[in-house]
């Protein structure tokens, strides 16, 4: 694990948000409004979401590369996932969000902190009274147990409980296990907030990434209503998914914006700008013969586990 | 007060669908779901072999299709549409993305991109 890069990420961004910041010190900063996205950092988490296999600059080990590579975009379409709201760690990639606060009303201390983010209206509490995050086998959810701390002016989020998710929409996982920590920072009309997930299951080195916004008073939140359909007629019980070796388009992606298939791999050294060195000694990706023909998703019907009893508490699905 | 809507679903356009392909079909639409987190248009029309398929369309969300003219009603099971698409990456799924779609009988058309 490169703490030493994080470490310097992190104390980077809080010298540059109390430097910057018009608050008076030592005060805690107000972020209840609305805020709108600002979508400027890492494209591929946004919008039009990634490229099939396009796993680069993600600190993954070779189990979520394989969840990757036989990850179909099929999926989206089988009912249980259609209306799956974003994880805590994921959501702020592109959502508006809405933020107040709970307030003791005889110590007017802040009990609490809420976000709601506009992609399925989920509702995250950020517990600020010091109570302690529950025994590791209670439920997981979407949105996880946050607690948060002032680190001067920076409000420090702890999550955990989460539910098995994904860091990236093409089938990159994130599990159970993972713990998130976040850095909420104010600067006038600007909200920065810095994720970092640590996962033990799939990564190699905590993922770090930051987004931003900007104060939108005049925003109202819109209802979100998600209705469950037959997207695509398939079978009740099929998992659209590529069995290990018959991915047809692990190239493609590379081949397509002409760079070499390695660090479309991802893994944590596609990090770093010393990689780049390394990059200019490998050959260009190779766009794969007919995708069309061999592209076929599989949709057998899903299996239970050998041991499949009782579903785990906390597990998805 | 401004209530930019929710936008649908963020769709994973390369990762779903052939971006530099496009594909025709013509036939009866058989159903219309106009939902979050997005539309779909199916349409019963045949394949280039021949063979009658469930087409699934893709479209926008509900408050994306609004703000471009459409609604709930704007189409309905038995109308005969034209619809051009990129088409999906699992052939299997027999799939397009909405480029456009038009109803000959009244000149009735859409046309845009879906994000």
């Amino acid at each position: 694990m490169n703490e030493t890069r994080a470490r310097q990420l992190i104390a980077l961004a809080a010298a540059w948000a109390l430097c910057a910041t018009a608050t008076p010190a030592f005060a805690q900063v107000d972020f209840s409004g609305a805020w709108a996205a600002r979508l400027h950092e890492d494209n591929l988490e946004r919008g039009g979401g990634p490229e099939m296999n396009e796993f680069e600059g993600l600190p993954i080990n070779a189990a979520d590369r394989m969840r990757g590579d036989s990850w179909s975009a099929s999926l989206w379409t089988v009912p249980e996932h259609q209306c799956i709201p974003h994880p805590a760690d994921y959501g702020p990639n592109f959502s508006q969000l809405v933020m107040w606060k709970d307030v003791d009303p005889v110590t007017k201390d802040v009990v609490s902190w809420h976000t709601e983010l506009s992609w399925m209206n989920p509702v995250r509490t950020i517990w600020m009274d010091g109570r302690p995050h529950p025994p590791a086998w209670a439920p997981h959810t979407w949105q996880g147990f946050s607690t948060g701390k002032w680190e001067g002016d920076m409000l420090t989020v702890e999550t955990t409980h989460l539910k098995p998710a994904y860091i990236r929409r093409n089938g990159l996982a994130r599990s159970e296990k993972a713990t998130v920590r976040e850095h909420f920072i104010r600067n006038g009309d600007i909200l920065t907030i810095i994720t970092i997930v640590t996962d033990p299951v799939y990564l190699t080195e905590p993922y770090i990434k930051s987004r931003n916004f900007q104060l939108d008073p005049g925003y109202r939140m819109t209802p979100y209503p998600c209705s469950v359909d037959v997207e695509i007629d398939r079978p009740a019980g099929a998992i659209p998914h590529y069995l290990p070796g018959t991915n047809p388009f692990i190239s493609e992606a590379a081949a397509k914006h002409k760079m070499p298939l390695e660090p479309a791999r991802g893994g944590a050294e596609t990090m770093y700008p010393e990689y780049m060195e390394r990059m200019k000694t490998l050959p260009t990706a190779t766009m794969p013969a007919q995708p069309a023909a061999s592209g076929s998703a599989q949709t057998a019907p899903a299996q239970p586990p050998a041991n499949a009893g009782t579903p785990a508490r906390g597990r998805e699905r | 007060m401004p209530r930019r809507g929710a936008r649908g679903r963020p769709s994973l356009l390369a990762a779903t669908y052939f971006e530099d392909k496009t594909q025709k079909i013509e036939g009866n639409i058989v159903q219309f779901m106009f939902r979050n987190p997005h539309s779909f248009v199916h349409v019963e029309a045949p394949d280039e072999n021949g063979q009658m398929q469930r087409w699934a369309v893709e479209w926008a969300a509900t408050a994306q299709l609004k703000e471009s003219g459409v609604d709930y009603d704007a189409l309905k099971p038995g109308d005969h549409v034209v619809v051009t698409g990129n088409p999906g990456r699992n052939p299997a799924d027999h799939r397009l993305r909405m480029q456009s779609v038009e109803r000959p009988k009244d000149g009735w058309k859409w046309s845009g991109t879906v994000r």
